[in-house]
Protein backbone atom coordinates (compact mmCIF):
# COMPACT_ATOMS: atom_id res chain seq x y z
CA UNK A 1 0.00 0.00 0.00
CA UNK A 2 1.31 3.58 -0.64
CA UNK A 3 1.31 6.10 2.03
CA UNK A 4 -1.90 7.99 0.19
CA UNK A 5 -3.97 4.47 0.42
CA UNK A 6 -2.42 3.96 4.20
CA UNK A 7 -3.83 7.63 5.08
CA UNK A 8 -7.33 7.14 3.34
CA UNK A 9 -7.56 4.26 5.51
CA UNK A 10 -6.08 5.87 8.92
CA UNK A 11 -8.82 8.77 8.32
CA UNK A 12 -11.54 6.06 8.26
CA UNK A 13 -10.15 5.05 11.65
CA UNK A 14 -8.92 1.74 10.51
CA UNK A 15 -5.83 1.08 12.87
CA UNK A 16 -4.08 -1.93 11.08
CA UNK A 17 -3.21 0.45 8.42
CA UNK A 18 -2.10 3.03 11.70
CA UNK A 19 -0.12 -0.09 12.77
CA UNK A 20 1.27 -0.64 9.55
CA UNK A 21 2.95 3.33 9.36
CA UNK A 22 4.07 2.94 12.95
CA UNK A 23 6.31 -0.11 12.02
CA UNK A 24 7.39 1.88 8.88
CA UNK A 25 8.59 4.94 10.50
CA UNK A 26 9.03 4.21 14.56
CA UNK A 27 13.02 3.96 14.19
CA UNK A 28 13.65 7.10 12.28
CA UNK A 29 11.22 9.10 14.29
CA UNK A 30 13.07 7.29 17.79
CA UNK A 31 16.29 8.47 16.60
CA UNK A 32 15.11 11.93 15.65
CA UNK A 33 13.58 12.91 18.74
CA UNK A 34 16.13 10.53 21.25
CA UNK A 35 19.20 13.12 18.67
CA UNK A 36 17.36 15.72 19.78
CA UNK A 37 16.38 14.98 23.56
CA UNK A 38 19.21 12.99 24.48
CA UNK A 39 17.30 10.55 26.86
CA UNK A 40 15.42 8.01 26.46
CA UNK A 41 12.26 8.68 28.60
CA UNK A 42 10.99 11.69 27.05
CA UNK A 43 12.03 9.78 23.42
CA UNK A 44 9.64 7.74 24.34
CA UNK A 45 7.23 9.93 25.15
CA UNK A 46 7.52 12.40 21.72
CA UNK A 47 7.58 9.44 19.92
CA UNK A 48 4.07 8.12 21.50
CA UNK A 49 2.89 11.76 20.58
CA UNK A 50 3.68 12.11 17.84
CA UNK A 51 2.02 8.77 16.41
CA UNK A 52 -1.05 9.69 18.22
CA UNK A 53 -1.07 13.36 16.40
CA UNK A 54 -0.79 11.17 13.13
CA UNK A 55 -3.84 9.36 14.19
CA UNK A 56 -5.95 12.23 15.19
CA UNK A 57 -4.70 14.73 12.47
CA UNK A 58 -4.63 12.31 9.68
CA UNK A 59 -7.23 14.32 7.44
CA UNK A 60 -4.66 17.24 7.38
CA UNK A 61 -1.98 15.35 5.98
CA UNK A 62 -1.41 16.67 2.15
CA UNK A 63 0.17 14.39 -0.04
CA UNK A 64 1.00 17.16 -2.10
CA UNK A 65 2.84 18.87 0.28
CA UNK A 66 5.32 16.96 1.90
CA UNK A 67 6.18 13.04 2.05
CA UNK A 68 4.57 11.24 5.16
CA UNK A 69 7.82 10.55 6.26
CA UNK A 70 8.44 14.21 6.18
CA UNK A 71 5.11 14.99 7.80
CA UNK A 72 5.85 13.16 10.64
CA UNK A 73 9.06 14.57 11.31
CA UNK A 74 8.04 17.82 11.00
CA UNK A 75 5.39 16.64 13.74
CA UNK A 76 8.47 15.51 15.72
CA UNK A 77 10.76 18.27 15.57
CA UNK A 78 7.87 20.53 16.51
CA UNK A 79 6.98 18.52 19.65
CA UNK A 80 11.11 18.34 20.45
CA UNK A 81 11.47 22.18 20.38
CA UNK A 82 8.12 22.70 22.26
CA UNK A 83 9.37 19.82 25.01
CA UNK A 84 12.97 21.53 25.22
CA UNK A 85 11.57 24.96 25.68
CA UNK A 86 8.67 23.67 28.20
CA UNK A 87 11.28 21.86 30.25
CA UNK A 88 14.46 24.17 29.99
CA UNK A 89 16.17 21.10 29.26
CA UNK A 90 19.28 20.26 27.11
CA UNK A 91 20.51 17.31 25.97
CA UNK A 92 22.06 15.10 28.61
CA UNK A 93 25.39 13.17 28.94
CA UNK A 94 23.61 9.76 28.58
CA UNK A 95 22.74 10.34 24.71
CA UNK A 96 26.14 10.33 23.21
CA UNK A 97 28.79 8.96 25.59
CA UNK A 98 28.37 5.34 24.06
CA UNK A 99 30.39 4.92 21.24
CA UNK A 100 30.71 2.05 18.32
CA UNK A 101 33.51 -0.32 19.21
CA UNK A 102 33.24 -1.65 15.83
CA UNK A 103 34.23 1.33 13.86
CA UNK A 104 34.99 0.10 10.19
CA UNK A 105 37.96 1.61 8.32
CA UNK A 106 36.64 3.96 5.18
CA UNK A 107 40.44 4.14 3.65
CA UNK A 108 40.80 7.85 5.11
CA UNK A 109 42.73 8.73 8.42
CA UNK A 110 40.72 7.24 10.76
CA UNK A 111 43.59 6.36 13.61
CA UNK A 112 41.97 9.39 15.28
CA UNK A 113 38.66 8.90 15.31
CA UNK A 114 38.79 5.88 16.61
CA UNK A 115 40.22 7.35 19.89
CA UNK A 116 36.87 7.21 22.25
CA UNK A 117 37.89 10.21 24.17
CA UNK A 118 37.93 12.09 20.86
CA UNK A 119 34.76 11.24 20.20
CA UNK A 120 33.43 12.48 23.66
CA UNK A 121 34.38 15.87 23.05
CA UNK A 122 33.14 15.83 19.99
CA UNK A 123 29.99 14.72 20.76
CA UNK A 124 29.48 17.60 23.92
CA UNK A 125 30.11 19.86 21.03
CA UNK A 126 26.93 18.39 19.19
CA UNK A 127 25.35 18.35 23.05
CA UNK A 128 26.26 22.13 23.10
CA UNK A 129 25.01 23.26 19.35
CA UNK A 130 22.10 25.84 19.71
CA UNK A 131 18.83 23.68 18.87
CA UNK A 132 18.40 24.55 14.97
CA UNK A 133 21.77 23.82 14.36
CA UNK A 134 21.74 20.33 15.82
CA UNK A 135 18.33 19.68 14.17
CA UNK A 136 19.65 20.66 10.42
CA UNK A 137 22.93 18.16 11.55
CA UNK A 138 20.52 15.58 12.28
CA UNK A 139 18.00 15.73 9.78
CA UNK A 140 20.65 15.98 6.86
CA UNK A 141 23.08 13.86 8.23
CA UNK A 142 21.00 10.71 10.15
CA UNK A 143 17.98 10.82 8.28
CA UNK A 144 18.82 11.35 4.96
CA UNK A 145 16.23 14.47 4.32
CA UNK A 146 17.92 16.43 1.64
CA UNK A 147 18.22 20.12 2.31
CA UNK A 148 14.63 21.12 1.00
CA UNK A 149 13.07 18.50 3.48
CA UNK A 150 14.61 19.88 5.96
CA UNK A 151 13.98 22.96 5.40
CA UNK A 152 10.35 22.34 6.02
CA UNK A 153 10.83 20.13 8.61
CA UNK A 154 12.17 22.68 10.58
CA UNK A 155 9.66 25.28 8.77
CA UNK A 156 12.50 27.72 8.00
CA UNK A 157 14.04 28.78 4.54
CA UNK A 158 16.36 26.52 2.76
CA UNK A 159 19.51 29.37 3.28
CA UNK A 160 18.11 29.91 7.10
CA UNK A 161 19.14 25.95 6.75
CA UNK A 162 21.99 25.63 4.86
CA UNK A 163 23.43 28.65 6.94
CA UNK A 164 23.02 26.59 10.16
CA UNK A 165 24.49 23.44 8.84
CA UNK A 166 27.26 25.19 7.91
CA UNK A 167 27.63 26.69 11.09
CA UNK A 168 27.31 23.19 12.88
CA UNK A 169 29.88 21.57 10.65
CA UNK A 170 32.11 24.08 10.81
CA UNK A 171 32.26 24.24 14.92
CA UNK A 172 32.66 20.45 14.94
CA UNK A 173 35.14 20.69 12.37
CA UNK A 174 37.27 23.05 14.50
CA UNK A 175 36.50 21.30 17.77
CA UNK A 176 37.97 18.04 16.15
CA UNK A 177 41.08 20.17 14.94
CA UNK A 178 41.83 21.90 18.20
CA UNK A 179 41.68 18.13 19.65
CA UNK A 180 43.96 16.72 16.88
CA UNK A 181 45.92 19.70 17.45
CA UNK A 182 46.31 19.15 21.49
CA UNK A 183 46.72 15.44 20.75
CA UNK A 184 49.99 15.96 18.87
CA UNK A 185 50.94 18.45 22.05
CA UNK A 186 50.45 15.72 23.94
CA UNK A 187 52.87 13.15 21.83
CA UNK A 188 55.09 15.67 21.70
CA UNK A 189 55.59 16.60 25.41
CA UNK B 1 35.62 28.08 -7.98
CA UNK B 2 36.85 30.02 -4.60
CA UNK B 3 38.27 27.77 -1.64
CA UNK B 4 35.38 29.67 0.49
CA UNK B 5 32.70 28.78 -1.81
CA UNK B 6 33.92 25.33 -2.06
CA UNK B 7 34.07 25.25 1.35
CA UNK B 8 30.25 26.41 1.25
CA UNK B 9 29.54 23.45 -0.68
CA UNK B 10 31.13 20.89 1.34
CA UNK B 11 28.97 22.40 4.44
CA UNK B 12 25.42 22.66 2.10
CA UNK B 13 25.93 19.21 0.54
CA UNK B 14 28.55 17.27 2.48
CA UNK B 15 31.82 15.48 1.18
CA UNK B 16 30.87 13.26 -1.55
CA UNK B 17 30.85 15.78 -4.46
CA UNK B 18 28.80 12.82 -6.84
CA UNK B 19 25.89 14.14 -4.97
CA UNK B 20 26.63 17.56 -5.24
CA UNK B 21 23.86 19.52 -7.75
CA UNK B 22 24.67 18.60 -11.45
CA UNK B 23 26.03 21.92 -12.59
CA UNK B 24 28.92 22.20 -9.56
CA UNK B 25 30.03 19.17 -9.88
CA UNK B 26 32.45 18.40 -12.58
CA UNK B 27 34.09 21.99 -11.86
CA UNK B 28 34.18 21.03 -7.89
CA UNK B 29 35.45 17.73 -8.75
CA UNK B 30 38.69 19.09 -10.46
CA UNK B 31 38.81 22.16 -8.21
CA UNK B 32 38.83 19.24 -5.40
CA UNK B 33 42.28 17.59 -6.75
CA UNK B 34 44.08 20.76 -7.93
CA UNK B 35 43.76 22.67 -4.09
CA UNK B 36 45.46 21.07 -1.57
CA UNK B 37 43.05 22.76 1.46
CA UNK B 38 40.42 21.60 -0.55
CA UNK B 39 41.10 17.95 -0.09
CA UNK B 40 42.10 18.95 3.46
CA UNK B 41 38.73 19.88 4.01
CA UNK B 42 36.93 17.00 1.94
CA UNK B 43 39.12 14.69 4.30
CA UNK B 44 38.00 16.80 7.43
CA UNK B 45 34.42 16.58 6.13
CA UNK B 46 35.00 12.74 5.73
CA UNK B 47 36.88 12.36 9.65
CA UNK B 48 33.63 14.46 10.84
CA UNK B 49 31.00 12.10 8.95
CA UNK B 50 32.79 9.07 10.14
CA UNK B 51 32.77 10.55 13.52
CA UNK B 52 28.97 10.94 13.62
CA UNK B 53 28.59 7.93 12.42
CA UNK B 54 30.24 6.27 15.73
CA UNK B 55 27.08 7.31 17.56
CA UNK B 56 24.96 5.13 18.93
CA UNK B 57 21.27 5.29 19.48
CA UNK B 58 20.05 2.28 22.43
CA UNK B 59 17.34 0.26 21.91
CA UNK B 60 13.63 0.90 22.70
CA UNK B 61 12.77 -2.51 23.38
CA UNK B 62 9.08 -1.48 24.69
CA UNK B 63 8.41 1.31 22.59
CA UNK B 64 6.73 -0.40 19.66
CA UNK B 65 4.36 -2.02 21.35
CA UNK B 66 3.39 0.52 23.69
CA UNK B 67 3.02 2.86 20.57
CA UNK B 68 1.03 0.03 18.92
CA UNK B 69 -1.21 -0.43 21.59
CA UNK B 70 -1.43 3.07 23.02
CA UNK B 71 -5.04 4.23 23.72
CA UNK B 72 -6.47 5.45 19.94
CA UNK B 73 -9.05 8.81 20.54
CA UNK B 74 -11.52 10.39 18.37
CA UNK B 75 -9.93 11.57 14.78
CA UNK B 76 -10.62 14.74 14.13
CA UNK B 77 -12.92 15.37 10.87
CA UNK B 78 -13.93 18.15 9.17
CA UNK B 79 -17.03 20.12 9.55
CA UNK B 80 -18.42 18.43 6.53
CA UNK B 81 -17.36 14.76 7.74
CA UNK B 82 -18.97 15.08 11.17
CA UNK B 83 -22.43 16.39 9.32
CA UNK B 84 -22.31 13.80 6.48
CA UNK B 85 -21.51 11.27 9.38
CA UNK B 86 -24.34 12.47 11.45
CA UNK B 87 -26.83 12.31 8.39
CA UNK B 88 -25.76 9.23 6.89
CA UNK B 89 -24.80 7.02 10.20
CA UNK B 90 -22.73 4.35 10.20
CA UNK B 91 -25.02 1.98 11.76
CA UNK B 92 -28.44 1.54 9.46
CA UNK B 93 -31.49 2.08 11.39
CA UNK B 94 -34.84 2.93 10.31
CA UNK B 95 -35.11 4.89 13.41
CA UNK B 96 -32.68 7.74 11.93
CA UNK B 97 -34.33 8.44 8.94
CA UNK B 98 -35.80 11.30 10.12
CA UNK B 99 -32.56 13.19 9.79
CA UNK B 100 -32.38 12.85 5.81
CA UNK B 101 -35.98 13.80 5.84
CA UNK B 102 -35.48 16.89 7.87
CA UNK B 103 -32.65 17.99 6.09
CA UNK B 104 -34.82 17.76 2.89
CA UNK B 105 -37.94 19.59 4.56
CA UNK B 106 -34.86 22.56 5.02
CA UNK B 107 -35.37 23.82 1.57
CA UNK B 108 -39.44 24.03 2.09
CA UNK B 109 -39.04 25.52 5.76
CA UNK B 110 -36.76 28.22 4.86
CA UNK B 111 -38.98 28.59 1.61
CA UNK B 112 -42.31 29.61 3.65
CA UNK B 113 -40.12 31.42 6.40
CA UNK B 114 -38.92 33.75 3.33
CA UNK B 115 -42.02 33.79 1.88
CA UNK B 116 -43.70 35.15 4.98
CA UNK B 117 -41.36 37.57 5.28
CA UNK B 118 -41.02 39.44 2.07
CA UNK B 119 -43.18 40.20 -1.04
CA UNK B 120 -40.47 40.31 -4.04
CA UNK B 121 -42.19 43.22 -5.25
CA UNK B 122 -45.41 41.02 -5.95
CA UNK B 123 -48.81 43.30 -5.15
CA UNK B 124 -52.33 42.43 -4.84
CA UNK B 125 -54.14 43.47 -7.25
CA UNK B 126 -57.56 44.27 -5.18
CA UNK B 127 -56.75 46.58 -2.41
CA UNK B 128 -59.17 44.78 0.45
CA UNK B 129 -59.96 47.88 2.35
CA UNK B 130 -60.91 50.10 -0.72
CA UNK B 131 -63.32 47.04 -1.79
CA UNK B 132 -65.04 47.69 1.57
CA UNK B 133 -65.55 51.44 1.59
CA UNK B 134 -66.75 50.91 -2.15
CA UNK B 135 -68.83 48.51 -0.80
CA UNK B 136 -70.42 50.26 2.32
CA UNK B 137 -71.05 53.92 0.30
CA UNK B 138 -73.31 52.10 -2.09
CA UNK B 139 -74.87 50.64 0.54
CA UNK B 140 -75.51 53.71 1.90
CA UNK B 141 -76.98 55.19 -1.06
CA UNK B 142 -79.80 52.54 -1.14
CA UNK B 143 -83.35 54.08 -0.34
CA UNK B 144 -84.54 51.57 1.96
CA UNK B 145 -88.02 53.60 2.15
CA UNK B 146 -89.57 51.98 -1.09
CA UNK B 147 -89.50 48.75 -0.41
CA UNK B 148 -92.34 47.58 -2.06
CA UNK B 149 -92.89 44.40 -0.09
Amino acid sequence: MTDEELMLAVCDGDQSAYQVIVHQHLKSISHYAFRMLGNQKDTEDITQETFLRLWINAAKWQSEKAKLSTWLHRITHNLCIDYLKKHRRVVTQESFDETKDDHKSNGYDNEEITDKSNIKKLNEQIRNLPENQRSALMLCHYQNFSNKEAAHIMNISIKALESALARSKRTLRQAMAITDASKIEDTKD
Amino acid sequence: MTFDKFSDLVDFYGADISVWPNGLREECSTFAIDSTAAKNLLNQEHQLNEALKSQQIPEFSDLLTKVLYQELPQQQQSFLDQFLGWLIPQQNSHLLWWRPALVGCLPLLFGIIVGNFYSFSIRAEVNELDYWEDELTLLSLNDYTENSY
